[in-house]
């Protein structure tokens, strides 16, 4: 099973000209823009076998969540724990 | 588990590219990364690996190893060619950094290393690989000019241009024939170049080197050839896995990324001019001559650093002690127990046969654990060389000791030590060593400690500083003593000194003539670069079909068929 980002198959690591941080891992490179951060407020709720994620007071419709789903929601990455890689 | 978020609904509700497929539950923490594509490139089913890919920039690509190929991202487009150019089989890419010749792409291939300069567009190397009879460990661009990188391998580090390749230091600390160097463990991107100082995470813990060639930061003056070692954060020496570094050059910060093994810790750190709680200096052999000597006296001139700009306090610990050379210099010895005071080490005495590890009055250095870097002498010891040997200490320790602590005992035996405090203005120091102490020649070890700091948190903790080899400076005196006993003779020097040989300047173009003597490799694409040099004006194009001569002319290539 592929394991992204888990931490043994982190490979590489650059700021490219554009500023973007790119990230090597055993099979793929990876990017970042180097400036949205993490964004973790509020909780989840989720549901085995299903594809839909609920938040709570996760403030996902303001201010910077709006504008990081609306520039790259298709990119996005959740990380829901607990759980494992 | 990690999910790729689909699509955002509304109201704090969003679908993932794939079901959830842990158990239900609510109030779950989350993390989301945006703007993160982490599968964006894929660096090809055949080359997957776990090892490391070293990268570098270079006009405007990107170049990445991946095995026995060098990718390449076009940050223009973003095309990705995941074999932009293939190394035979069996060889690695160890690292490619650029520089003034273009990329410098360092292979291994067994024991072996060699290194060959690239363009990032034609299909081979641009001149003759240089090889070495080790590994490549890194590479560093530099600053002496026409010779553009640093190529450190596993014994040395060298200068090229790669057209020709020149020593610049082989003589690495404490190494011996068949042991591994302070270079072994160096990472390839585990090096940089700051001014004069080449800067590296090394060290060799593999075959348990304890000496000087513990693991921590090595500032290597290119220009003194003079080292300097800092130990990691909390003083760390010992069993540690090293990583990269970072030249942050906009605000002068330079990281490194490492872990240790006790405490278990994974660290990025920086390197500050803090002033160290402790440092220490070794001297070169002291003593002329087979005869045996007695070690009656050291006088040492303490002088603030006139860079710094806060005012010190000047209070501080200094203390002188002596090495005879009659001893083993380096001792390791690991506790088997966890100390119940703050004084005593446990020691597993068992480990060399009976074989005592010290001696009472030996210098005891802890490598690693909560008191790292702290250096006591030894008063007494019981049960040696047995598993319950022990130590007592000439002072309490900050924290008892842990079990599987690394120490490493010397036979410096202490001769002086002063306390100064908050003293107006610094001297020369005398240490009355009152003939102590006997030998042929002597190592002398000058200790600095508690000596006030203004920042934590940081490196900077013990530093050494030595100079492999090294020539002995005699004092008038002893000169004059020596020729008195007939060991040493005054031989005028010649008039008038013979004139500097004219300065050589073939070398710097050297490269520029192996450049056109080499045969050019041909192309299989027709050429899109935009030539730099008259020589990257003409190109050689050969698809297997299609033979041609391109000349870049008036901004545009053209071309003429040959048979």
């Amino acid at each position: 099973m592929y394991k992204p980002f888990a931490a043994s198959f982190g490979t590489g690591m650059i700021v490219d000209q554009k500023g973007r941080v790119l990230v090597a891992t055993d099979r793929y490179l990876s990017k970042w823009d180097g400036i949205s951060i993490p964004y973790s407020n509020g909780t989840v709720s989720v549901v085995n076998g299903s594809a839909q994620v609920t938040g709570n007071n996760v403030n996902w419709t303001g201010s910077p969540p709006a504008r990081l789903i609306s520039m790259a929601c298709s990119t996005l990455l959740l990380r829901i724990s607990p759980g494992a890689y | 588990m990690l999910y790729t978020a689909a699509s955002y609904i509304s109201g704090g509700v969003l679908n993932l590219t794939s079901n959830y497929t842990g158990t239900t539950a609510s109030g779950l923490s989350y993390t989301i990364y945006p703007a993160t594509t982490e599968q964006w490139k894929h660096f090809g089913a055949s080359y997957q690996s776990t090892g490391l890919r070293p990268s570098d920039l270079f006009e405007d690509w990107v170049i990445w190893a991946n095995n026995n190929a060098i990718a390449l991202l076009n940050i223009n487009d973003d095309t990705f060619n995941n074999v932009a150019l293939t190394i035979p089989d069996n060889y690695t890419v160890a690292c490619l950094p650029a520089s003034t010749n273009g990329v410098l792409v360092g292979l291994n291939v067994n024991n072996r290393g060699t290194v060959f300069l690239w363009d990032a567009y034609s299909n081979g190397s641009i001149a003759p690989w240089i090889w070495f009879n080790a590994n490549i460990k890194a590479i560093v661009p530099n600053n002496e000019g026409y010779f553009g990188w640093y190529v450190i391998i596993s014994r040395g580090i060298y200068l090229t241009n790669g057209y020709f390749v020149q020593p610049l230091f082989e003589t690495m600390p404490d190494s011996r024939t068949s042991g591994n160097t302070i270079l072994n463990s160096i990472t390839p991107q585990g090096a940089t170049l700051v001014g004069n100082y080449l800067i590296f995470l090394g060290g060799d813990v593999a075959t348990g080197n304890y000496n000087r060639q513990r693991q921590g930061v090595y500032v290597f003056n290119i220009q003194t050839r003079l080292f300097e070692f800092c130990p990691l954060t909390n003083n760390i020496q010992y069993r540690a896995t090293l990583g990269a570094i970072h030249y942050d050059s906009v605000n002068n910060n330079i990281h490194f990324g490492y872990s240790t093994t006790l405490p278990s810790v994974v660290s990025i750190s920086q390197l500050v001019n803090s002033p160290p709680s402790s440092a220490y200096l070794i001297s070169e052999p002291k003593g002329i001559g087979g005869n045996v000597k007695v070690a009656e006296a050291a006088k040492y001139s303490i002088t603030q650093n006139p860079r710094q700009t806060a005012t010190p306090t000047n209070t501080f610990n200094l203390s002188l002690k002596v090495y005879n050379f009659q001893r083993g210099l380096w001792n390791l010895a690991q506790t088997n127990y966890a100390s119940t005071s703050a004084n005593i080490l446990q020691i597993n005495g068992g480990i060399a046969g009976g074989t005592p590890l010290a001696a009472v009055g030996d210098e005891v250095t802890l490598l690693e654990g909560a008191n790292a870097g702290q250096v006591r002498h030894i008063t007494a010891i019981s049960g040696s060389g047995t598993n319950a040997e022990q130590w007592t200490l000439d002072s309490n320790l900050p924290n008892n000791t842990e079990l599987n602590v690394y120490v490493v005992a010397s036979p410096f035996l202490l001769a002086k030590k002063f306390t100064f405090s908050s003293i107006t203005q610094l001297r020369d120091v005398y240490f009355d060593i009152a003939s102590k102490y006997k030998g042929k020649k002597f190592l002398l070890k000058l200790l600095i400690e508690k000596h006030n700091e203004y920042g934590t948190g940081h490196f900077g903790r013990p530093v050494h500083i030595f100079r492999p080899g090294g020539n002995d400076v005699m004092s008038p005196e002893a000169l004059q003593k020596a020729i008195d006993d007939k060991q040493a003779k005054f031989v005028a020097p010649a008039e008038t000194p013979p004139p500097p040989p004219p300065p050589d300047m073939l070398p710097q173009f050297l490269g520029l003539l192996q450049n056109l003597r080499t045969p050019r490799q041909h192309l299989s694409a027709a050429p899109t670069l935009v030539p730099k040099t008259m020589v990257d004006q003409i190109q050689f194009y050969d698809d297997g079909t299609n033979r041609r001569l391109y000349l870049y002319i008036n901004n545009t290539w053209r071309y003429v068929t040959l048979t």
